[in-house]
């Protein structure tokens, strides 16, 4: 259920308690995905941001989300018999130039152009584009 | 201990939230999460 609320091959989930937790812009959207859990997610983008067990006192903040997912390094592992067979395998894979070092097809300036993407950190002002289907 | 204060948000800006935790409390709340979504994680 993780891979797909989060569409990838594990979730990151950091706790919080929901005393300590609050949304600062928007509302998030939720999933209901059995009567004891529900997902949270931006409904304009689609972003996964939380899980969310109702009658608990926290709630699981999707780091991926976070601002500095650095900071919050897992402590524990769940679910292990769903890992993906290759997970194991991947620190062997072999490492990538970073991103954009190299830009052959001029890709790096249409996307900062274009760029809707929110930055790392808070904002005071930041205009929300709508998503478009564009199939 | 230190306190800890996080932002996160989606992609597109529309949503944005923040947290803050003591660095003691949050390691108690990461060991109990763990233990119900073991038990949850499916549902």
């Amino acid at each position: 259920m993780c891979q797909k609320a989060v569409g990838g091959p594990f979730a990151v989930i950091c706790p919080v308690f929901k005393s300590a937790f609050r949304v600062t812009r928007g509302a998030i959207t939720y999933f209901r995905s059995s009567a004891m859990a529900q997902r949270g997610f931006c409904s304009n983008c689609g972003t996964p941001l939380i899980f969310d067990y109702p009658e608990f006192p926290d709630l699981g903040v999707l780091a991926g989300s976070l601002d500095h997912p650095e900071l919050v390094p897992p402590v524990v592992q769940y679910g292990i018999e769903s890992r993906v067979p290759w997970y194991q395998h991947l620190p062997e894979l072999p490492g990538d130039k970073p991103t954009y070092t190299v830009d052959p097809n001029g890709y790096l300036p249409k996307i900062a152009a274009s760029n809707r993407q929110h930055p790392d950190h808070d904002t005071g002002d930041w205009p929300l584009m709508p998503v478009q289907d564009p199939y | 201990m230190s306190d800890y204060r996080m932002t996160g948000g989606c992609q597109c800006g529309a949503v944005r939230y923040e947290f803050l935790a003591r660095r003691k409390t949050f390691m108690s709340a990461i060991a109990a999460c763990a233990r119900r979504l073991w038990a949850v994680r499916s549902q």
